[in-house]
C-alpha cells in the first residue's frame, strides 16, 4: 500500500513540476540562477561573513544532503524492492537522521522569522490572488514557499517524534506499527513538500 | 427414449451414491466416531494375537497381543499408520521443515551422520548406508513407536528375511503414546527390541505381561509355535507371561488409555539434556512455561484420526495456523473468527520492539531454548543418545555431538534457534557426488589404525569405551584413506568428511583438506523449552541482541571433529544466520550511539515544536488583532 501511495505521490509531483517547466526557454537559465543562489547561500557570497552566517550555510547544506540521503535510503527500497529499508541502507539512513534533525531544528531558528506571514502577504492573498503574472506571481510563489517552509517544520515534528517514540519501550506491536506507518507517510509528505519548495525556489529565481 | 435413459442414469447414480455411503459407513469404526461425550471410553477389551485369535491365559504357547489385531476392531489401524510418526518412508508425504534426523553413530570410525527416510536436505537415506528396515530398526527401534518400516519386511534383503519370521513385526505400539499407566515401560520396550523380540515388545512394555528370552539368539528356522528342539538348551526362546490378575473373569484386560497422549509418553523420544549448563542437573532445570501452566504437548501438537501431528511451525502444510505461537498468542489473520487467547494465551505487548523483528525472527528466536551464551551448549537428545533407555553412557562426552542454540536463517527467511550436528563420516567421492560408507566397512581399518599406537598410547581405546570418538591424527586419516583406496579401487576417491571439510589424498599421497558441502552442518529448528516472557531475548533492551558481543550474532558455534589440532574449534554465528560478518558488527556498533541519537532527536523535536507553536500563536495573535481591527 505504502509503495503504491509513494509511487503515485512522487509521480504526481514530478509530472506537475515537469509540466511547470515544460515549454519555457528561460527555465535552464532559472535553474542555473537557482543553483548559483544555493551556492551563494552555502558559501555566504554576497552576505556579511559572520559566524552565524557560516552556521546557517553549513546547516542548510547539511539539511539538503541529509534529505537527499534519507529520501534515497528510505524510499528506494520501498519503491524498487517493495521492502522496508534494511542492511547497510538502513545503517546509512539512521546515520543521516541526527544530521537532518539537528539541521532542521537550527534552520527553524534561523529562518522562522524570515518566513513569517506578514500583513502584506495577507493583503496580497486577499486582494491580488488572481494576478498571476509578473510581480504578483513572484509574490504569490514567495507566499507558497513560506507555506512549504512551515509545512516542512510541521511535518518534521511527527517525522522525528514517530521514530523517537518507537525507540522507547512505550508502544507495543500495534503502536510500533502505527508509528512506522506515521513515519513513512510523513516522510513521503516531507519529501514531496521539499521538492515543491525547491521548485518554487527555482521559479522565484527565474522571476 | 431420452426420458427413459435419463431415469436409468438417475437410478444408477443414486445406487452408486448409496453404495459409496454404505461403504464409508462400514469403514468408520466404533472408536473412531465420537458420540460427543468428552469422557475417554474405558478400555476393557479382549486381547488378540497376530493371527487374530483371542488370547486366553491357558493358551500354549501363549502369544503376545498384537496391537494391530487388538485395536483394529475399533480403530482404523490402516488410517492411523499413515500418521506422522509412521509415514517417514512414504515418498509421497511432504517432509515439511527439516526435523531431527536419526543419527548413525560409530565411535570407532568416528561416524556421526544424519539419516532419515524423509527427504530433508542434508540427510542421507538409510539405504545409502546399508540400513535396510531390519538394520534400521536395530539401530533406532529403541525410540520408534513401531509401524512404518518396522512392519515393512518386504523391503529387506534375503539375508534377514528369515529373521523377520523369528522376531515378528514391530507393529504400531499404540500404548507407547496413549497409555496412561504408570507401569508403561518404554525402556523395557527398547530392551525387547534390542533382543529382536519385535512381536513381544509392545506387550512386554505394557505392564500386563513379562517377556523373557531373545529372538536374537534363535536360529533362522525358529518357530514360535514349535519352540526350540528339546535337546537345544543353549538359549531361552522368546516368550511372554501375562499377569493373571490383570484379566477379569471374561478374559478381558483393562487398559488405562488416554485419548490425549500424556507428556510423559512424549518425553521418552522428545527430551533434550543441556550438558553445558548448570541446569543439566534435573532438579535445577525449568519446564517449558506452557507445561508449567498445565498444558500438555498434545494441546498444540494435535492430530486427528489420521495421526498427522501438527508440528506447529509457521507455514506448515496442514491448515493448523492457529496452533502456532502466533495462532494462539496474536491470532491467525486469515481466520474469519478470532483465534488468539486459546488456552488463555496472553497477547504479547512487545513494547519497544520494531515490527521488522517479527519479519526477520521466529518467535522461538527470543523465547525458546536456553538463554544463549558466548559459546553454544553441548546437548543430548532422546533420539540421538537413547536417553531413558537402559545401559546408556551418561557421561558428557558421548557421541553424537550436538550443539545448540544455533541461530540459523531458515528457508522462510526468519532466524530461528536450531540444534546442530557436524556430520563426520567416511565416503567415496565421484565427481560432485559423495557416497557415505557404512561404518561396518571402515571399522576394521579404523581399528587397525588405532591399534597401531596402542602400545604407546591407549587414550583412544579409553575414549571409544567411553562412547567418545578417537583422536585422528592426519597420519591416521591418511593411512585409512590409503587403505580404503587400495581395498576398494573402483568405488571412488576415499574421503573423510569432518568439521565442514573433506580430507582426501592427492596424487603424491599427501593429505589435503578443502571445504565441502557434504561436511556442512545439519541443523533443525526447535521450539522448546519456552522460557517465561520475562526471560526472553530483548527484555533487557536492544543490547541483548545488538551488542557487539551478543550471542545471537556473535556467539561461537562449536565445531566438532575428531581430527587432532582442529578439535572443538568454533565458527561465528554470523556464518549461520547469513548476515555476513561486517553488517552485524556495523549494526551493533551503531547501537553505541543510540542513547545520543535519542537525546539529539528529543532536543530537535523540542526546538522544532517550540518554533512551530510560537509562530502558530503569533499568527493567531495577528489574526485576532486583524479581526478586531476590522470590527
Amino acid at each position: 500500500m505504502f509503495r503504491i501511495v509513494s509511487i503515485i505521490g512522487f509521480l504526481i509531483v514530478l509530472v506537475w513540476i515537469i509540466r511547470g517547466f515544460a515549454g519555457r526557454s528561460e527555465n535552464t537559465l532559472a535553474i542555473k540562477r537557482w543553483l548559483r543562489r544555493q551556492k551563494q547561500t552555502v558559501f555566504n557570497r554576497g552576505e556579511e561573513i559572520t559566524s552565524l552566517n557560516y552556521l546557517r550555510s553549513f546547516f542548510y547544506l547539511l539539511a539538503v544532503l541529509a534529505v537527499l540521503v534519507l529520501a534515497f535510503t528510505g524510499f528506494v527500497p520501498v519503491i524498487i524492492l517493495g521492502k522496508h529499508p534494511s542492511g547497510f541502507l538502513l545503517i546509512l539512513h539512521v546515520t543521516a537522521v541526527p544530521f537532518l534533525a539537528v539541521s532542521l531544528a537550527l534552520l527553524s531558528l534561523f529562518y522562522a522569522q524570515r518566513n513569517r506571514f506578514s500583513q502584506a502577504d495577507l493583503s496580497f492573498w486577499g486582494g491580488h490572488e488572481k494576478e498571476k503574472t509578473g510581480r504578483g506571481n513572484t509574490t504569490r510563489i514567495i507566499i507558497l514557499k513560506k507555506i512549504c517552509f512551515w509545512l516542512l517544520i510541521g511535518l518534521s515534528i511527527p517525522l522525528i517524534s514517530s521514530i523517537l517514540l518507537s525507540m522507547f519501550t512505550i508502544y507495543g506491536t500495534g503502536g510500533q506499527s502505527f508509528l512506522l506507518h506515521l513515519h513513512g507517510y510523513t516522510a513521503l509528505l516531507f519529501v514531496i513538500v521539499a521538492m515543491i519548495y525547491a521548485y518554487f525556489s527555482i521559479i522565484v529565481s527565474k522571476d | 427414449m431420452l426420458r427413459k435413459n435419463f431415469t436409468i442414469y438417475l437410478l444408477l447414480g443414486f445406487s452408486v451414491f448409496f453404495w459409496g455411503t454404505s461403504i464409508r459407513a462400514q469403514k468408520a469404526k466404533l472408536g473412531d466416531v465420537g458420540d460427543g461425550s468428552r469422557t475417554t471410553p474405558v478400555h476393557v477389551i479382549d486381547l488378540y494375537d497376530e493371527e487374530g485369535a483371542v488370547i486366553r491365559l491357558d493358551d500354549r504357547p501363549v502369544l503376545p497381543f498384537s496391537t494391530k489385531q487388538t485395536c483394529n476392531p475399533c480403530h482404523d489401524y490402516g488410517k492411523i499408520s499413515s500418521g506422522r510418526h509412521f509415514n517417514a518412508s512414504d515418498p509421497t508425504v511432504d517432509p515439511g521443515r527439516t526435523g531431527e534426523p536419526w543419527i548413525l553413530v560409530d565411535p570407532i570410525t568416528a561416524t556421526q551422520i544424519p539419516v532419515s527416510q524423509r527427504n530433508w536436505p542434508g540427510v542421507y537415506q538409510p539405504q545409502q548406508l546399508g540400513l535396510t528396515p531390519w538394520y534400521f530398526l536395530q539401530h533406532f527401534g529403541r525410540q520408534m513407536p513401531g509401524g512404518g518400516i518396522a512392519e515393512n519386511d518386504s523391503a529387506d534383503g534375503p539375508d534377514v528375511a528369515m529373521r523377520w519370521w523369528v522376531s515378528g513385526k514391530y507393529e504400531i505400539n499404540c500404548l507407547a503414546c496413549h497409555s496412561g499407566a504408570a507401569e508403561q515401560d518404554q525402556a523395557g520396550c527398547a530392551l525387547q527390541l534390542a533382543r529382536q523380540n519385535y512381536r513381544w515388545a509392545a506387550a512386554a512394555a505394557s505392564g500386563i505381561a513379562t517377556a523373557h528370552g531373545s529372538a536374537k539368539a534363535m536360529p533362522d528356522n525358529y518357530d514360535i509355535y514349535y519352540g526350540v528342539a528339546p535337546d537345544d538348551s543353549r538359549d531361552v526362546p522368546p516368550g511372554i507371561e501375562y499377569h493373571t490378575a490383570r484379566f477379569n473373569n471374561k478374559g478381558k484386560v483393562f487398559f488405562d488409555l488416554k485419548r490425549e497422549a500424556p507428556n510423559n509418553r512424549c518425553y521418552f523420544c522428545h527430551s533434550t539434556k543441556d550438558i553445558s549448563q548448570s541446569t543439566a542437573e534435573k532438579g535445577r532445570a525449568d519446564e517449558d512455561v506452557h507445561l508449567q501452566a498445565g498444558m500438555q504437548c498434545v494441546d498444540c501438537h494435535r492430530n486427528g484420526l489420521d495421526h498427522q501431528m501438527t508440528r506447529g511451525y509457521e507455514g506448515e502444510n496442514n491448515n493448523a495456523a492457529t496452533l502456532t505461537c502466533k495462532g494462539c498468542h496474536t491470532g491467525d489473520k486469515n481466520n474469519d473468527k478470532p483465534t488468539n487467547g486459546r488456552f488463555g494465551a496472553p497477547r504479547p505487548k512487545h513494547a519497544g520492539i520494531p515490527p521488522v523483528h517479527f519479519e526477520r525472527l521466529s518467535c522461538t528466536a527470543c523465547h525458546s531454548g536456553p538463554w544463549p551464551d558466548k559459546n553454544t551448549h553441548q546437548i543430548k537428545t532422546s533420539r540421538a543418545h537413547g536417553l531413558g533407555t537402559q545401559g546408556i553412557k551418561k557421561t558428557a562426552d558421548v557421541m553424537p555431538y550436538l550443539t545448540s542454540p544455533v541461530f540459523v536463517k531458515e528457508k522462510s527467511g526468519k532466524i530461528a534457534p536450531h540444534k546442530l550436528l557436524w556430520p563426520t563420516f567416511w565416503a567415496f567421492t565421484n565427481g560432485d557426488s559423495i557416497a557415505p560408507i557404512s561404518p561396518e566397512r571402515v571399522k576394521p581399518l579404523a581399528l587397525w589404525a588405532i591399534a597401531a599406537d596402542t602400545l604407546t598410547d591407549s587414550t583412544n581405546y579409553a575414549r571409544i569405551n567411553a562412547g567418545n570418538w578417537p583422536e585422528f591424527t592426519p597420519q591416521k586419516i591418511s593411512g585409512i584413506l590409503d587403505t580404503l583406496g587400495k581395498k576398494f579401487p573402483d568405488e571412488g576417491v576415499p574421503t573423510f568428511i569432518s568439521g565442514g571439510f573433506a580430507y582426501q589424498l592427492d596424487t603424491t599421497n599427501q593429505l589435503t583438506k578443502k571445504e565441502s558441502p557434504a561436511g556442512q552442518p545439519y541443523s533443525w529448528a526447535f521450539a522448546h523449552d519456552v522460557r517465561p516472557a520475562s526471560q526472553s531475548l530483548g527484555v533487557r533492551g536492544c543490547s541483548d541482541c545488538h551488542d557487539s558481543g551478543s550471542p545471537l550474532y556473535f556467539g561461537n558455534v562449536t565445531v566438532s571433529t575428531p581430527v587432532t589440532g582442529e578439535k572443538m574449534g568454533s565458527k561465528k554465528m554470523t556464518a549461520f544466520n547469513r548476515l555476513g560478518s561486517v553488517y552485524p558488527r556495523v549494526f551493533a556498533f551503531s547501537f553505541l550511539f543510540r542513547p545520543w541519537l535519542k537525546i539529539l532527536l528529543l532536543l530537535s523535536v523540542l526546538i522544532l515544536s517550540a518554533v512551530f507553536i510560537l509562530y502558530f500563536f503569533k499568527g493567531l495573535d495577528f489574526v485576532i488583532k486583524t479581526m478586531a481591527h476590522k470590527e
